[in-house]
């Protein structure tokens, strides 16, 4: 805990009052903990001299931060054209259900965090879906559930 | 000045205006969402686009769009409505209408568009949304599923209020209101949010499921809290107040309101009301009817009267109270009882206002505030204070890019936005001030030739200041020389700068001595008409003008002109200098009856356990108050008396702006007006007193106080007095070793707001601040109750680690039951005057 907090203390040295730099520290910041939780938000805020609900607004707008620790394994469902038109949704949804989570949430368990992305360029296979780096196409709501059972 | 053509109609309009402006001034409607007249425009919505024909053919919108030379612009084509219709169409895609349950419904600009445009089916369709609403915040219900994005309240919050509570969270689809993490609303509890949403999004806890807003019956009057008295619009359902809006664009407020305003009125019907008169029988209370009240009340006071005179009487009176009541108060107690022992108990604290009639000739003002291009907020923690006054600052410095210069003894609110923070010693306000006359007049930054023309008493004024040198200034304040130098060059080099002070701070009774040792600085500069003085109750300006003082009668004039006053009041009038509230309650007190209307003095006066002394020596005391407050309850006699909107009258605000309030209510139970009480307890006294509306009562004062409406302004002549700093900071020992400050308190204000359950209900415990320093080496940790003990007294609070307050400093707010009275020094009667100290305290583990 306290050689993070030195890490984030140095990013934030780095970028003290710097114009137009929340970016790259959030960034910086998310490297730390792998996620941006509400104290490391506030010191951001605090230090760069702005408001928490202007540095939480930045951050939601990119698909980049997150807030929540990740799981084990990151379970991104594909929503790019090829995979919509093939169900997409109805993948999310059983995926989902399954793991009694919403899309971008983490399971209770700290073992799959679920995203939702766009176009992992294996339309070919669609609908797809990819945990860590290994990549399950041609997915029904059904085989999508025993693909996690392997994990 | 421009000329243009809107719908075949030409008008004139100043550069820099709006399409909208311009056409609001022709009396042409074009709707809007997202544009309000307080905030930037953003030109979000679309809603408003008009067509513009010549020059260049198009649709713009009219919020965010500037006239132009030759411009022809048509508001309500079919193209317009046919635009206007589709981005309807596409806000109501995800819209719940759910409208028959919603508490907007009557005041919802979606409806009310959707049915102006006929909007009946939708092309469209969509993923509704489905956000959790927001049970928990109190007072603010946030319901985003009816959320149209014009980030409304997102920009009221961040450009009037400054607290950026909210914001954009997420994009696209998804894109919503809300705070970091969906917590629960933590702010200011202003309600300007929900205001100013044009849809249910935000909706007010107070009004659920009370009511449609097409019921209630709207009383527009003025608030009863602090000095400012915002105008606002109160809405009444079957004799229940169930909203407050700001109203009015040209009162002082411009339609904004802080969290006391909106939501703060609920103590008028509190189910502990007095609704009956009460008498002390066997040592009880009990109830009486008035007829039996009043007699025995006026049987008493004669009593006292025959047997040891007049002067053993006195009354105190509030300023809560209205003009009227204030008026016929004075007059009862100097021509009914026969004494000038009178006196209102938040007076001394107010003596500021003395010194800006007497040097000023007017009582300042706020209005120039948000266009000013220098702001010295001298001890003015504003968004705590007169969170309204807070606002202009804020437009001033974040809009305006005025300089803000915050001297304050600890960090407040604006110093994020300060050119220059000066925390100073408590207590040292004038020895600042006299350094930056002292720069001022040394680099010859002054205004000569105003000096010469429209003041007087420079040269014995200067000859005071030049003794404050930047380092006499640094020991006595801890202000290092080279900030009040800089301070001093920052406000006379700025073409409008004001100064601004709120009253009623420690040290008591020091207020007249630090305005004019502020008015010297703003008319050496020749800034006249820059300096707001901010008094703390709704007509403490009021009480202060309509002679509630021992030595003054209305209108300030002095008892010897008493001759006009006892024509008019047809009765002979006492010449002896009276009694202050200061004297009533002071160890020598001769006082055996006394007369209380609307004021508790166990909270207002320091030292309560003396107070109470002489308080339960009393032969008889009177109390008229709308609660059985805890002096109430020592009373013999109690009347119970009606609250602000169950009256009628005037209140004269802090710029001396007398203002109209109506009655909204029918006084609960057998509760009366205090103009009625006081006239018919003058009649029963042998003073006859016959008023049939407030309004008669204001002719009388207006034969009598030909300037009842004070001047407004700077009128030519202004007095420049040298005033010495006085060492009013108690001595720092091992046993007391920290200066305590005291503070104001958003949520609160004297004794009524603790009977209102929606700012109790968000206001913190009373506590008491401290540096972590400090907290560190007295072994106390934040949270934590502990003693706060003075030489006078001592009481019971919770400890806040609070990492901006410099060391050696403690800081109580004005909580109720905060105890801080207890800890206060009475002040001494010195050279004529009483002289309030800074105390020191010493703080230990419970
Ligand atoms: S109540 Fe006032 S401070 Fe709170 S979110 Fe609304 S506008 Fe901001
Ligand atoms: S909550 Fe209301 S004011 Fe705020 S963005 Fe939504 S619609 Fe506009
Ligand atoms: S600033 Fe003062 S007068 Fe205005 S709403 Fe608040 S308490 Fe009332
Ligand atoms: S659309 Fe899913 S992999 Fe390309
Ligand atoms: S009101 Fe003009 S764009 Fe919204």
């Amino acid at each position: 805990m306290l050689h993070k907090e030195q890490n984030l203390e140095t990013v934030l040295s780095e970028y003290k009052k710097e114009q137009g730099s929340l970016i790259p520290v959030l960034q910086r910041a998310q490297a730390i903990d792998g996620y941006l939780s509400k104290p490391v938000m506030s010191r951001v805020a605090g230090e760069l001299g702005l408001y928490e609900s202007d540095v939480y607004g930045v951050a939601t707008f990119y698909t980049q931060f997150r807030f929540a620790p990740l799981g084990e394994n990151i379970v991104k469902v594909c929503h790019g054209t090829a995979c919509h038109v093939s169900g997409a949704e109805e993948i999310s949804d059983s995926l989902c259900n399954h793991l009694k989570v919403e899309e971008g949430e983490t399971t209770a368990d700290g073992k799959f965090t679920t995203e939702r992305v766009v176009c992992l360029g294996c339309c070919s296979l669609a609908p797809v879906v990819m945990v860590n780096e290994e990549t399950y196409g041609r997915l029904t709501s059904d085989k999508v559930k025993k693909v996690l059972d392997k994990y | 000045m421009i000329t243009l053509t809107i719908d075949g109609r030409e008008i004139q309009v100043e550069e820099g205006a709006t399409i909208l402006q311009a056409a609001e001034k022709m009396g042409i409607r074009i709707p809007t969402l997202c544009h309000d007249r307080r905030l930037l425009p953003v030109g979000a919505c679309r809603i408003c686009l008009v067509e513009v024909e010549n020059p260049r053919p198009g649709l713009v919108p009219a919020c965010a769009t500037l006239v132009a030379e030759g411009l022809v612009i048509k508001t309500a084509t079919d193209k317009v409505k046919k635009v206007r219709k589709t981005i309807l169409e596409l806000l109501l895609i995800n819209h719940p209408l759910d409208c028959p349950v919603c508490d907007k419904a009557g005041e919802c600009s979606l409806q009310d568009l959707t049915y102006e445009y006929g909007v009946s089916e939708n092309r469209f369709s969509g993923k509704k949304a489905a956000l959790r609403i927001d049970v928990v915040s109190p007072l603010i219900e946030r319901n985003l599923n009816r959320c149209i994005l014009c980030g409304k309240c997102v920009r009221i919050c961040d450009e009037l209020m400054d607290v950026a509570e909210t914001g954009f969270i997420g994009r696209g689809y998804e894109a919503r209101v809300g705070t970091d993490f969906d917590r629960p609303l933590d702010c200011e509890f202003c309600g300007q949010c929900l205001d100013i949403c044009p849809v249910g999004a935000l909706t007010s806890r107070l009004f659920k499921h009370r009511g449609r807003v097409w019921e209630l019956e709207k009383v527009e009057t003025t608030c009863a809290y602090c000095g400012l008295g915002c105008a606002f619009t109160l809405g009444v359902k079957r004799g229940k107040i169930l909203k407050a809006r700001g109203a009015d664009s040209s009162s002082i407020n411009d339609e904004n309101l802080c969290v006391r305003g909106h939501f703060g009125w609920g103590y008028i019907h509190h189910p502990e009301r007095l609704t009956k008169p009460l008498l002390k029988k066997e040592g009880r209370l009990v109830a009486v009817s008035w007829k039996e009240a009043l007699h025995e009340a006026v049987r008493r006071f004669r009593q006292i009267k025959e047997k040891v005179g007049p002067d053993a009487l006195a009354g105190i009176g509030s300023p809560r109270l209205t003009n009227e009541e204030v008026y016929l108060f004075q007059r009862f107690i100097r021509a009914g009882l026969g004494t000038n022992n009178i006196d209102h108990a938040g007076g001394y604290g107010h003596a500021g206002l003395s010194a800006l009639k007497d040097s000023l000739g007017y009582p300042g003002t706020v209005k120039n505030l948000q266009d000013s291009d220098c702001i010295l907020l001298l001890r003015s923690d504003l968004s705590e204070t007169h969170p309204v006054a807070g606002i202009k600052v804020n437009l001033a410095v974040k809009r305006g890019r005025a300089a803000l210069i915050v001297a304050n003894p600890y960090p407040i609110k604006f110093s994020r936005h300060a050119k220059q923070s000066l925390i100073y010693r408590p207590g040292n306000e004038i020895a600042l001030l006299n350094g930056m006359v002292r720069v001022m007049i040394e680099e010859n930054l002054i205004n000569r030739e105003f000096v010469n023309t429209s003041t007087s008493g420079f040269d014995a004024m200067s000859k005071v200041a030049a003794a404050y040198t930047p380092d006499k200034v640094k020991e006595l304040t801890g202000v290092e020389p080279a900030a009040v130098i800089e301070a001093a060059r920052t406000y006379a080099r700025a073409e409008r700068p004001a100064i601004v002070i709120s009253a009623g701070y420690a040290p008591l009774g020091e207020d007249d001595r630090l305005v004019q040792a502020a008015i010297n600085l703003a008319l050496i500069t020749g800034n006249p008409e820059g300096i707001a003085y901010l008094v703390e109750r709704n007509n403490s300006s009021g009480a202060f003008w309509m002679g509630a003082v021992p030595s003054l009668l209305p209108g300030r004039q002095p008892l010897k002109n008493k001759g006009e006053f006892e024509e008019v009041w047809g009765a002979a009038l006492p010449g002896k200098e009276g009694m202050s509230a200061l004297d009533i309650f002071n160890e020598q007190s001769v006082i055996r009856g006394l007369y209380l209307v609307g004021e508790n003095p166990l909270a207002a006066c320091p030292d309560p356990v003396r107070t109470r002394q002489v308080l339960e020596e009393l032969e008889l005391l009177v109390v008229q108050d709308l609660f059985l407050t805890e002096v109430a309850a020592m009373a013999d006699i109690v009347f119970p008396a009606a609250g602000f909107a169950e009256k009628e009258g005037t209140y004269t605000n802090t710029e001396g702006r007398v203002q109209e309030i109506k009655p909204a209510l029918t006084p609960v139970g057998e509760a009366r007006p205090d103009l009625d009480i006081i006239s018919e307890l003058s009649r029963l006294m042998g003073h006859e007193m016959s008023y049939s509306s407030a309004a008669e009562v204001r002719a009388e004062i207006k034969k009598l106080v030909p300037d009842f409406e004070q001047a407004k302004a700077f009128e030519g002549k202004g007095k420049l007095v040298g005033i010495e700093q006085r060492d009013v900071v108690e001595e720092i020992s091992k046993d007391y070793p920290l200066i305590l400050m005291d503070g104001g308190l958003r949520f609160h204000s004297g004794s009524l707001s603790r009977y209102s359950s929606a700012l109790t209900g968000v206001s913190p415990e009373a506590r008491v601040e401290m540096s972590s320093l400090d907290a560190k080496s007295n072994e106390i940790e934040g949270g934590r109750q502990v003693k706060v003990r003075s030489r006078y007294g001592e009481t019971l609070l919770q400890v806040a680690v609070n990492d901006r307050l410099p060391q050696g400093r403690v800081l109580i707010r004005r909580y109720p039951k905060s105890g801080l009275m207890n800890l206060l020094p009475q002040p001494e009667f010195k050279d004529g005057r009483y002289e309030g100290k800074i105390c020191t305290v010493k703080v230990v583990k419970a």
